[in-house]
C-alpha cells in the first residue's frame, strides 16, 4: 500500500522519463535489504542529492551502469554551483572582461585602432546567461538520453533508504525509496563575521557575477582564486580594485611560492592593489557603501579603506543545510564536512558522500571523478580518484595553474629535488602574441626524476597543465615529457623546455 | 685470484661496448657474495643490441694469450646494423679464441673465447667447458651496464654458456630471471625510456617497475644499472601513492565522540612529522615549581581559576596565523581555539573544561600551541609542590613563562585569594 502512494506521488514531480537503459530489477547487485527481511523493494537502487557536477555526473554516471538513478537538485537548474553561479558564469566575465580590456589598453600597439570603445554591461551579462543556460539545459538533456530521474526539490534523507522530496512547485512531499543514497550536496560561500551579505553592496561570488553597474571602489576579502578571478573582472571594467589578504601571499593554499610572487606583481601591474598580510577587523555597511577596519599583521597599523561594493571571497563551507543528516546518524567534522571513508561511504554503507560536502579540494572537477567513482563503487566495488593528480586553475590574465605539489610542499616531505623553470619571454609563440608574462615551473625528485610538481603561471596555462597531470598521473619523468615532441611555435614548448631544463638544460634560454 | 668474466655490455655514444668483468673479490656489490668464482670464464658472443640475435666477429684486436686493460677493444663484431667494437670493462687476458674472425654469423651466446684475470697463469689455466648450445635462443640481452667505475656493482648478463656452470653467480642470474620471464611488462616505454634503454642495452622487460600499476619508470632503470639507491623508486612510489589517497587522517568529529583509531593514526603520524621538522614551532617544555600550600581547596578549582585569570592577561602569541586557522575562527567553530592561543592545566583525577582541546589530534592545535600543563605533585616536606609543565611551541616560550608566572602568583601565598 506504502509503495503505491508513493508511485502516485512520486509521478506527479517525476519527469516522465522512458529510459533505454532502464534497468530490470533483476539486474540488482546490492541486494543488501532483502536478504535483511525489508518487504518493500526499493524504487531506485541510487537517489543522488544535488544536481551540481558532483551529483549530477555521478547520476549519469549510475545510469549508465545500468542502475536506476533519480537525482533530487532544489535550485531549478541542474549544474549546482558551478554552472549557475560559478566558474563557468565568472569564465564567461573573465573572458569578455579580458577583450574589453584589451581592446582599451593593448591593441593599439597590435595596430588595430578603434574608437569609441564602450561598455555595455547588461549585454554582457546577458552573454553570461546564455552560456550558463546553454550549459545547463544540456545536462538535462543528458538526464533525458541516460534515463535520470530529475527530482526538482529539496532532498532529505528520511531513513537509510528514504529521501524525501519537497518539491520546489509546493506540491506535496514525496519519498523515493532507494537501495543507496549519493550526498552531492556542495558548498556555500562562507560568510564573513559582522558584514551581512546583500548581494548588492556585500556580495560573494554569486553577487559579483551579477552587479548591474560597476562599482567605483571595490573592496575582495581574501586573495584566493575566487576574489583574484572577480577581482580582476571588475578591475579590467574599471573598478578600483584592493585585495584584503592576511597571508603574506595571494592565490590560496597550494599554489607555488614563486608563482603566487610572479602573479601579485602581472596583477598589480594591471591595476590591481594588493592588502597583503592584513587582517579585517570590521566592517560597516550602513552607509551608502562600505566601510572596512584593516590592520597590518606585522606592525599592528591600522588603516580604512572604503568601497561601494566588498567581496567576501574568504572560502567555502560545506552545505548540509536541511539534508537530515541527524535522521541518519551521520557526522560531520567541525567544519561541517561529512565524515567518510575511503569510498566515500558514511556510517551506512549503502549512503556515500562526494564533492564539496566532504573532504579534499573544493574543485568541481574533483567532484565529477568522485561521482564517477562513486557510481562505480556502487555498481562494481571499485572505483579510484588520484587525488594527487588534481589540477587547480586560476583563470585571471595570465592564467595560473598547477598540478602535484608545490616546492614548498616538497621541501616539507624532505625529498631532495631539482627545480627547472622555463620564462615565456624565451618562447617564440608567447613573443609574437606580444604575451610573455609568466613561466613554467617543474619540480622533479632529485635521483629518480619523477615528476612532483608542475606550476605554470602565463597564457593558456589552464589548458597546458592537461599535460602536467597525465605526466603525473602515468608517474612520468621530466625527461620523459622533454623527449616528447611539442609542435613548433607553440607555448606548449615552453613546457617541454622547462622539462628540460629539468634534467638537463632547456634550449632556448 | 680468478674471477668470473662476464659479458655484460655498454654502448657508450661512440658505439663501443663495454665488456663488463666482475671480479669476485673486487668488491663489488652484488658480485661479492659469489663464493670462489671459476677461475677462467667463457666469453660469449654479447648482445649488443636488444634485437641482435646473431652477430658476425669482423676481427680480434688482440691475440690469444694477450693482456688487455680496461677500455681496450677487444674484438669487432659485426651486426645487420652496424659495426661494433667490444671494450674490456676490466684488465685480463685472452686465454683462448673459439671462434676465429669470419663471415659465418655467430649465434649471440656462442661461446667465442675464454678469458682469465690479470694475474692468472695461463699455462696452468683450467679452461672451462664448452656450456652453450649454437640452437639455444639468444638470451636476454645484457642486464647491466653502466660507466666502468659502477659495472661491477651490477649482476652480470645471463649468457646461454653460463646457465649450465653451476656457479652461483649464474644461479643468482637464473633466480633474477625467472620473475622477468613470467612477467611481460605491458607498456611501451615512455620518451625517456627508450633513450636509457638503448644505451643500457636493457629491454624493459629487464626492468621491475614501480610506476602506476607497475609501469617502469625512468627511476626503475637508474636503480636496475645501479646509477641510484636500489630502493629510491619504491620508496618515492609508496610517498606518491600517499597523496593520491584523499587525506582522512585527523578528522575531528563536530559532536564529541570517543576518538577513533583512525584519529588515533592521525595523531601518530602528525607526531612523526613534528619529529622530522624541527622549526621555531618546536614544542619545549616550560616548567615552574608552585607551592600550593597556601591555595584554597578544592584545589583544582584554585588551579583552574588562576590558569583562566593568566591566560586572560597574556600577551599575543608569536605562532605564525595559518590559513586554516583563518578559515575556523571565521566560521566560528566552538571547539577550535582562538589564535591566541590558551593553555590549559591537566591533573591525574582532574578534567578541565577544555578537555576537547587536549583530545583534538590535529595539527593546527599543536601548531597553534594548545597543549596541557601537567602538575607533578612533590612533597616538600610536608609543603605542598607540584611542578606545573607547559608545552608550547619555541617560539612561545617567553608566553608560557609569563604565564607560569601568573598561575605561580595566582596559586601562592594571598594572592590565591584574590583569584578566587
Amino acid at each position: 500500500m506504502l509503495k503505491t502512494v508513493q508511485r502516485q506521488a512520486a509521478s506527479s514531480v517525476l519527469r516522465p522519463l522512458r529510459s533505454r537503459f532502464a534497468s530490470p530489477s533483476t539486474f540488482y547487485i546490492a541486494d543488501r535489504q532483502s536478504r535483511r527481511g525489508y518487504s518493500s523493494e526499493p524504487e531506485h537502487d541510487v537517489v543522488v542529492i544535488g544536481g551540481g557536477p558532483g551529483g549530477y555526473v555521478a547520476a549519469i554516471k549510475a545510469a549508465q551502469l545500468g542502475l536506476k538513478t533519480a537525482c533530487v537538485e532544489k535550485r531549478g537548474a541542474l549544474g549546482g554551483t558551478c554552472l549557475n553561479v560559478g566558474c563557468i558564469p565568472s569564465k564567461s566575465l573573465l573572458n569578455n572582461s579580458h577583450i574589453y580590456h584589451q581592446i582599451k589598453h593593448d591593441i593599439k600597439q597590435r595596430g588595430i585602432e578603434v574608437d569609441n570603445v564602450r561598455l555595455n554591461l547588461e549585454q554582457m551579462m546577458a552573454a553570461k546567461d546564455k552560456s550558463v543556460k546553454g550549459l545547463t539545459g544540456g545536462i538535462e538533456i543528458l538526464f533525458k538520453q541516460n534515463g535520470v530521474d530529475y527530482v526538482k526539490g529539496t532532498g532529505t534523507i528520511a531513513g537509510e533508504n528514504e529521501v524525501k522530496v519537497k518539491p520546489i512547485d509546493g506540491g506535496e512531499e514525496i519519498s523515493l525509496k532507494t537501495k543507496n543514497i549519493i550526498i552531492a550536496t556542495g558548498s556555500e560561500a562562507t560568510p564573513f563575521p559582522g558584514l551581512e551579505i546583500d548581494e548588492k553592496k556585500v556580495i560573494t561570488s554569486t553577487g559579483a557575477i551579477a552587479l548591474t553597474e560597476v562599482p567605483k571602489k571595490m573592496v575582495v576579502i581574501g586573495g584566493g582564486i575566487i576574489g583574484l578571478e572577480m577581482g580582476s573582472v571588475w578591475s579590467r571594467l574599471g573598478a578600483e580594485v584592493t585585495v584584503v589578504e592576511f597571508l603574506d601571499a595571494i592565490g590560496g593554499p597550494g599554489m607555488d611560492a614563486d608563482i603566487a610572487k610572479m602573479a601579485q606583481r602581472i596583477l598589480g601591474r594591471q591595476g590591481i592593489k594588493f592588502k597583503t598580510s592584513h587582517k579585517v577587523l570590521s566592517g560597516d555597511a550602513s552607509g551608502e557603501g562600505v566601510k572596512l577596519e584593516i590592520e597590518s599583521v606585522k606592525n599592528q597599523k591600522k588603516d580604512t579603506l572604503e568601497a561601494d561594493v566588498v567581496l567576501v571571497a574568504i572560502g567555502r563551507r560545506p552545505y548540509t543545510e536541511g539534508l537530515g543528516l541527524e535522521n541518519v546518524g551521520i557526522e560531520t567534522d567541525e567544519r561541517g564536512r561529512i565524515i567518510i571513508d575511503q569510498e566515500y561511504r558514511t556510517k551506512h554503507d549503502n549512503i556515500r558522500v562526494i564533492g564539496d560536502v566532504t573532504f579534499g579540494a573544493m574543485l568541481a572537477h574533483k567532484a565529477e571523478e568522485e561521482g564517477i567513482a562513486a557510481a562505480e563503487f556502487i555498481k562494481k566495488g571499485y572505483g579510484h580518484v588520484n587525488y594527487g593528480a588534481i589540477p587547480s586553475v586560476m583563470y585571471t590574465h595570465p592564467e595560473a595553474a598547477w598540478v602535484g605539489q608545490s616546492e614548498q610542499e616538497v621541501k616539507a616531505s624532505g625529498k631532495e629535488y631539482v627545480v627547472g623553470t622555463f620564462p615565456f619571454l624565451a618562447n617564440s609563440r608567447a613573443k609574437t602574441n606580444l604575451e610573455t608574462d609568466g613561466m613554467v615551473k617543474f619540480i622533479a625528485e632529485k635521483e629518480t626524476d619523477r615528476v612532483l610538481g608542475i606550476h605554470i603561471i602565463g597564457p593558456n596555462a589552464g589548458e597546458m597543465i592537461a599535460e602536467g597531470v597525465l605526466a603525473i598521473e602515468y608517474g612520468a619523468s621530466s625527461e620523459d615529457i622533454a623527449r616528447t615532441s611539442h609542435a613548433h611555435p607553440t607555448l606548449s614548448e615552453a613546457f617541454k623546455e622547462a622539462a628540460m631544463a629539468t634534467y638537463d638544460k632547456a634550449i632556448h634560454a | 685470484m680468478a674471477s668470473t668474466m662476464s659479458s655484460a655490455l655498454r654502448s657508450s655514444s661512440r658505439r663501443h661496448i663495454m665488456l663488463l668483468k666482475a671480479r669476485g673479490a673486487g668488491g663489488a656489490r652484488g658480485i661479492t657474495t659469489t663464493p670462489k668464482p671459476l677461475k677462467a670464464h667463457n666469453f660469449s658472443m654479447p648482445a649488443l643490441s636488444p634485437t641482435m640475435s646473431e652477430g658476425t666477429i669482423t676481427s680480434w684486436r688482440i691475440n690469444e694469450g694477450d693482456k688487455f686493460s680496461a677500455g681496450d677493444v677487444i674484438l669487432e663484431v659485426e651486426t645487420d646494423k652496424a659495426q661494433m667494437d667490444v671494450e674490456a670493462q676490466d684488465d685480463g687476458i685472452l686465454a683462448k679464441i673459439f671462434v676465429k674472425a669470419s663471415k659465418d654469423a655467430v649465434q649471440v651466446g656462442t661461446r667465442i673465447g675464454v678469458l682469465a684475470d690479470i694475474d692468472d697463469d695461463l699455462s696452468t689455466l683450467e679452461i672451462p667447458p664448452e656450456t652453450s648450445s649454437t640452437a639455444a635462443p639468444p638470451p636476454p640481452p645484457p642486464s647491466s651496464s653502466s660507466p666502468p667505475k659502477e659495472s661491477t656493482t651490477t649482476p652480470p648478463p645471463p649468457t646461454s654458456s653460463q646457465k649450465q656452470e653451476s656457479s652461483p653467480q649464474s644461479q643468482s642470474q637464473q633466480s633474477q630471471q625467472k620473475p622477468k620471464e613470467t612477467r611481460k611488462n605491458p607498456f611501451i616505454p615512455s620518451p625517456g625510456l627508450i633513450h636509457l634503454l638503448h644505451t643500457n642495452s636493457l629491454t624493459i622487460n629487464d626492468i621491475t617497475g614501480t610506476g602506476p600499476q607497475g609501469r617502469v619508470l625512468k627511476g626503475d632503470i637508474l636503480a636496475h644499472i645501479g646509477k641510484i639507491d636500489r630502493d629510491k623508486p619504491k620508496s618515492l612510489a609508496g610517498d606518491i601513492a600517499k597523496l593520491g589517497k584523499l587525506d582522512l587522517s585527523n578528522i575531528v568529529p563536530k559532536k564529541t565522540t570517543p576518538a577513533t583509531t583512525k584519529q588515533q593514526e592521525g595523531k601518530g603520524k602528525e607526531e612523526k612529522k613534528k619529529e622530522r621538522k624541527p622549526s621555531p614551532l618546536e614544542e619545549v617544555e616550560v616548567s615552574l615549581s608552585i607551592s600550593l600550600t597556601n591555595t584554597p581547596s578544592p584545589l583544582e578549582t584554585s588551579i583552574a581559576r588562576a590558569v583562566d585569570a593568566a591566560n586572560a592577561i597574556l600577551p599575543p602569541s608569536k605562532i605564525p596565523p595559518t590559513a586554516d586557522q583563518l578559515f575556523d575562527e571565521i566560521l566560528g567553530l566552538p571547539s577550535k581555539p582562538s589564535p591566541q592561543p590558551r593553555y590549559s592545566v591537566k591533573t591525574s583525577d582532574y578534567t578541565p573544561p577544555s578537555a576537547s582541546v587536549v583530545s583534538t589530534a590535529d595539527l593546527f592545535d599543536e601548531i597553534i600551541g594548545i597543549a596541557a600543563v601537567v602538575p607533578k605533585k612533590v612533597e616538600r616536606g610536608g609543603e605542598k609542590v607540584q611542578q606545573f609543565t607547559v608545552k608550547v611551541p619555541a617560539i612561545d616560550r617567553d608566553r608560557a613563562e609569563f604565564f607560569l608566572a601568573k598561575v605561580k602568583h595566582s596559586l601562592e601565598g594571598q594572592a590565591a585569594a584574590a583569584v578566587l
